[in-house]
């Protein structure tokens, strides 16, 4: 079972296939990329906290080193309670495309591209990257934005106060979430069969679905306004909108508490279709 | 980023990508892009006129399969790949370089991201306040004509389907009311169905 202890900026490069990845770290930065070379994990940045690299039958886990026997509710803050100040710490990840990762970082930035395995991200202040991840994705952001674009597959998304943004998703099914933040989202959506919901309490809801979408819609404000491109929708109450997009096969509601609810139509690019 | 692929070696690359097994172009686009860890996304428009050639010099075949093109090396491209495998593997040398920091990789990769979603959400943003302020056309905005005669047309329209929401929010209004509405409805839209023919 390799193990590394790292306490300076190091380069390791692993000889061993690696099928799942699992992250935990209190703070910093962490990229992870999908490629078809080796696994390979760059620590930049010394931290005052030395940071443990281990591989165990392709489970590659990368963490802050933090003592198994302290108390549970005071564990997340051993740490600064032991006057440790500097635990920020920059890790870079490449692993096959295929892997599975799972990613916690208490404060700071997480950059994920070209995975394909499930995806989850867990982080408490800080902002979301992903690009071309395709899979189910999991992200939850306390406070901080989340942007994805160019994402396929099943798309979660959550934050408390950051606004939520996903540009060229291909994605059968999106649950994005956000108490204060807005939510955009540009869809590639495949015709048939998604199932999209989006939800807020104070942000605005704008969505772009293409035009040739079959679609259940519900759209619903209750202080905000609902706006939307496609005429076949008809007003169903005071601020809501539903109706059926071509064959009615999928399914699309997005509920706003108090920002405005948009929906608009995404012209299908003919050539790329073909 | 892009600079790798000059000289033909775009070309080159999907020959490799196809030898690997048929793929419909879509997936050639996706596969460049994970290739290059998203930061080099060809088009579409990059991409087919590339495919159309190679298959106008023999190197590739397509078929048709569920309403798409799926793309297949031929004999002539497979030999047209050996006959360049210096040039390939040179190739290969060059965007495994270019993805060799991952630290610079992962921060290029963040501003291209916050970059497209920004460009997107100031896009969509715009679409949505002209679509509340309703300045958008019923039919969404792609009326295949622009002329005065279109704008009236547009505004008639729009006050049309204000009067039809006038009528069906009025309260007290009498059953024999909405018939009389609906009659008119029914008659115009015969008359325009007579005329869209």
């Amino acid at each position: 079972m390799p193990s590394w202890t790292v306490t300076e900026p190091q380069k390791l490069v692993l000889d061993e296939p690696v099928t799942r990845l699992e992250v935990v770290l209190f703070g910093g930065r962490l990229n992870v990329v999908g490629t078809d070379g080796p696994p390979r994990v760059e620590v930049g940045t010394a931290s005052e906290l030395p940071v443990v690299v281990t591989l165990t039958d392709g489970r590659l886990e990368i963490r802050h080193e933090s003592p198994k026997t302290w108390p549970g509710p005071l564990k997340p803050l051993w740490w600064w309670l032991l006057g440790i100040r500097k635990v920020a710490v920059q890790v870079s990840v490449a692993v096959p495309y295929d892997t599975a990762a799972h990613l916690t970082l208490t404060s700071g930035p997480v950059v994920v591209s070209s995975t394909r395995g499930e995806l989850t991200v867990d982080c408490t202040s800080g902002r979301v990257a992903l690009l071309g991840v395709a899979g189910r994705i999991r992200a939850k952001v306390v406070s901080g934005p989340i942007e994805a674009l160019g994402c396929a597959g099943e798309l979660s998304v959550e934050t408390v106060s950051g606004e939520i943004t996903i540009a060229d998703a291909a994605v059968h099914r999106l649950a994005a979430k956000t108490i204060s933040g807005a939510l955009t989202a540009d869809l590639d959506n495949p015709p048939h069969d998604s199932d999209l919901r989006l939800d807020t309490i104070s942000g605005e809801i704008t969505v772009r679905v293409r035009e040739d979408s079959d679609l259940e819609v519900r759209l619903a404000a209750i202080g905000g306004r609902v706006s939307c491109d496609f005429p076949e929708l008809y007003r169903s109450g005071h601020s809501a909108l539903s109706g059926r997009l071509g064959k009615g096969t999928g399914r699309l509601v997005a509920n706003a508490v108090s920002g405005h609810v948009a929906l608009l139509r995404r012209p299908v690019d003919e050539e790329f279709e073909s | 980023m892009s600079a790798v692929f000059s000289h033909g070696r775009l070309r080159l690359y999907l020959l490799k990508l196809l030898a690997e097994g048929p793929k419909h172009g879509y997936e050639l686009i996706r596969l460049l892009e994970n290739r290059f860890l998203g930061l080099y996304a060809p088009s579409a428009g990059t991409i087919y006129p590339r495919l159309a050639r190679l298959e106008a010099e023999g190197l590739v075949s397509h078929a048709a399969a569920g309403g798409r093109k799926v793309y297949e090396i031929t004999d002539g491209g497979r030999a047209e790949l050996a006959h360049r495998a210096g040039e390939l593997a040179e190739l290969e040398r060059e965007i495994h370089a270019s993805v060799a920091d991952l630290t610079s990789l992962a921060t290029e990769i963040e501003q291209q991201v916050s970059g497209s979603v920004r460009d997107i959400k100031r896009e969509l943003r715009e679409a949505a306040r002209q679509s509340r302020s309703g300045s958008r056309p019923p039919w969404g905005g792609r009326a295949r004509w622009t002329s005065p005669a279109a704008d009236e047309l547009e505004r008639a329209f729009g006050e049309l389907s204000a009067e039809v929401a006038r009528i069906a929010r009025r309260p007290g209004l009498g059953e024999g009311d909405l018939r009389a509405a609906l009659g008119v409805l029914h008659r115009a839209a015969e008359e325009l169905r007579r005329l869209g023919r």
